[in-house]
């Protein structure tokens, strides 16, 4: 409602609010009693004066207001305040509705504007809430904004199946003689987060947790945000998801089922507000996944009933009769625990420690069962930055680089196997100690070109473009004392001296926390941070594209 | 806004209810069918607190029902657009946060949060200022303006925004 302020008569305002009242609670056609019936009805009720005399002030108002459209001439607009409120109403709905791009709706409604939306249109998001819908741009906004806060956590995205993946469900009718016994081993409901076999006879099913997944969903958590998706009703899937994660701090409301899907028979990562490239999906089922097998982590069937075993065609006998299961420590769920944990420890950073003449860089790739780390100078950095761009663009057709400074000599040497091309840079010391990293290509090279950048933007970021400027720029305590400046570096910084490598007050530039305001076309995988201690001053850490071409490794080995 | 008014209805009545107790089944029919239901016009039926009169029954053609035109007094809540209202954050997510009042469900979209507001994500999600000062997550209470409402038969649906002066957080359970 507007509450019209054009007007220096305070009262007015008031007016136009009884007005509004009158008009949303009076207009109707049915036969209700209005607030001045209350009043003659009902003697008891004090509720009821204040809305019995509003009518009345309505009216001297009006006559006020009257004398004023007199004076102005004016009558005709001015005569009925209800029928102008609700006009200026429309006004102004109209006009927002200029501006807004109505980037979703929550029961049917524009949850910008508040304007009431005639047309559905977007994704529907009912398993967050009821109701609610966004259009494709604000998603596409959402998982941007996402994408920072992940990385920043370190963080990927899990979607993960429940059926034959997780656990393992069965109706009760369908239990055969041989697998009675399971019924008087059932644990209870009360004290879900220990048991693993459960009896839920209101949905008349019998539900068995796949061996070590308790384990698994908290050592993912730390690395993943995860989803449920299953095919599934919503019922079944709230009802596992309460098994699963009984106290709601793995999956919150993030549990998808068949009814919220977009396309029947399909799962689609559209309904998944997460970044399509950093997404990884475990599942049994292949073709759930037409569109994103590149995503899909393909895991080995839990069948732990017979009923299960019979709807996949196999006639042995299930888990379930022969009395055993999947081992706890080393079953398919370990399996792919410590396949996710490599992926997601596929990060690389970059590490520029710098002050007066002194500059290194180091390069860290980590793996989990190794570290491997390469540094160089300012030289070197600046050389591998330049090949590793000239590679990007694809116009030096050269295969190794070679570049001496001081007593160590670098190689930058391209090559390629089976899961795609790659770069390796070795140092080489006298006394024939050398050390390697390897950056992987990637997808459409976004692992160099990500490289590439971040070196960039570590080494020369006046020569990086930046957006949206206009914010202040991040100067650390430490650096903005910096003791060890001497009389001749401070004369220098204020002339401007334009050697490389001995500008004083480089690092404010450089410090991580430049890449946080930036335009859309940079690359989604940058996160900053500000080292703790002055000598170390930029730390930027990049994450290639390597979990892909590792995913792909991953499902060639079907685990 | 809560209103106190009169509502008229019609009960159709089964004759089993009838005897001595027939105005007490009359008063029990009614409560069961009227309150927590909405109306457009009224909002959300919170209670009952009166019957005003019950008139004179008239028997249905056919079916043998008897209706009674009932005037009741009961207590109705309607959210208007423009309206502040207090209300309980239920749920925390990156599109922003949906809120509780009564019967009344609020979502307010992240466009409409305060800019320097930033979403946290983690088992405990919320929307926090740089400084950390203010905390917006589960169970928050906030201060928001109403600026859109849709009525349904079961539920009422609103848009709210805490972009404006005096709007946000108003009691922060973590800090109590």
């Amino acid at each position: 409602m507007s509450l019209v302020s054009d007007s220096p008569v305070n009262s007015s305002s008031s007016d136009d609010f009884a007005a509004f009242l009158d008009d949303a609670l009076d207009s109707g056609d049915s036969s209700q009693s209005s607030p001045d019936d209350d009043d003659e009805d009902n003697d008891k009720s004090n509720h009821n004066d204040p809305e019995a005399q509003l009518p009345n002030d309505l009216d001297t108002q009006r006559v006020k207001r009257r004398k004023v459209a007199e004076e102005l001439e004016n009558i005709e607009e001015l005569q009925a305040s209800t029928s102008q409120s609700s006009l200026e109403q429309t006004l102004e709905a109209s006009k927002k509705k200029d501006e807004c791009t109505h980037p979703g709706s929550f029961g049917e409604m524009c949850i910008l504007c508040g304007q009431r939306l005639q047309a559905e249109s977007g994704v529907t998001f009912g398993y967050i809430h009821k109701g609610l819908r966004l259009q494709n741009d604000e998603i596409a906004r959402l998982r941007n904004t996402d994408m920072k806060n992940l990385l920043r956590h370190k963080k990927l995205y899990l979607v993960l199946d429940l059926d034959h993946t997780l656990l393992n469900s069965t109706e009760l009718r369908d239990m055969t003689s041989e697998e009675e016994y399971l019924k008087s081993q059932t644990d209870s409901l009360q004290d879900v987060s220990k048991g693993n076999l459960f009896m839920l006879n209101y949905m008349h099913m019998m539900t068995k947790l796949r061996p070590f997944a308790r384990t698994f969903l908290k050592e993912v958590s730390e690395m993943f945000e995860m989803y449920i998706y299953t095919m599934g009703d919503r019922a079944y899937a709230l009802q596992m998801a309460k098994l699963l994660d009984p106290q709601r701090e793995y999956f919150s409301s993030r549990v998808i089922s068949r009814d919220d899907g977009t396309q029947k028979h399909q799962k689609g990562l559209d309904i998944v507000l997460g970044q399509e490239s950093a997404v990884l999906i475990l599942d049994d089922t292949e073709h759930a996944w037409t569109k994103h097998k590149e995503n899909l982590i393909l895991m080995e069937r839990y069948l732990f009933f017979a009923s299960s075993c019979r709807q996949f065609g196999f006639n042995c006998k299930s888990l379930s009769e022969l009395k055993s299961d999947e081992s706890d420590t080393d079953g398919a769920l370990a399996t792919v625990l410590e396949v996710l944990k490599q992926i997601h420890k596929m990060f690389f950073d970059l590490v520029v420690e710098e002050g007066g003449n002194f500059f290194a860089l180091r390069i860290f790739e980590r793996g989990k069962y190794f570290m491997k780390s390469v540094f160089m100078g300012k030289s070197a950095a600046l050389w591998l930055m330049k090949n590793i761009e000239l590679m990007v663009i694809g116009v030096n057709p050269k295969q190794f680089f070679t570049l001496r400074e001081g007593d160590t000599a670098y190689t930058l040497q391209r090559g390629s196997n089976s899961f795609g091309q790659f770069l390796v840079v070795t140092e080489l010391k006298t006394g024939g100690l050398r050390r390697s990293v390897i950056i992987p290509e990637g997808k459409e090279k976004y692992g160099w070109k990500v490289f590439g950048l971040e070196l960039r933007k570590m080494l020369e970021p006046n020569q990086y473009a930046f957006g949206g400027s206009g914010q202040v720029k991040f100067i650390s305590q430490a650096q903005k004392r910096n003791p060890s400046r001497s009389f001749v570096e401070t004369v220098r910084a204020v002339h401007g001296s334009g050697r490389v490598g001995f500008v004083p007050n480089p690092d404010s530039t450089r410090s991580g926390r430049v890449g946080e305001n930036q335009t859309r076309n940079r690359p989604p995988i940058t996160t900053g941070r500000v080292g703790s201690d002055s000598e170390k001053r930029s730390v930027g850490s990049v994450e290639t594209d390597e979990r892909r071409s590792e995913r792909r490794r991953t499902k060639r080995r079907r685990i | 806004m809560f209103f106190h008014i009169v509502l008229e209805r019609n009960m159709q009545l089964h004759p089993r209810h009838f005897g001595r107790n027939l105005r007490d089944n009359i008063v029990a029919k009614l409560m069961k069918d009227v309150e927590g239901t909405c109306s457009g016009r009224h909002g959300f039926v919170v209670a009952i607190t009166g019957i005003e009169n019950i008139g004179k029954g008239l028997i249905r053609d056919g079916t043998g029902f008897v209706s009674f035109p009932v005037k009741y007094q009961c207590v109705v809540f309607r959210p208007f657009k423009g309206e502040i209202l207090e209300a309980v954050v239920t749920m925390v997510n990156k599109m922003g946060f949906f809120a509780e009042a009564g019967p009344v469900q609020i979502f307010v979209s992240n466009h409409l949060i305060p800019d320097d507001m930033e979403f946290q994500s983690g088992d405990m999600p919320n929307y926090t200022t740089s400084d950390g000062s203010v905390k917006i997550q589960k169970d928050s209470e906030v201060r928001l303006k109403i600026i859109g409402t849709r009525v349904d038969a079961t539920e009422i649906f609103c848009i709210g925004t805490i972009k404006d002066d005096f709007l946000g957080v108003i009691n922060d359970p973590a800090a109590a």
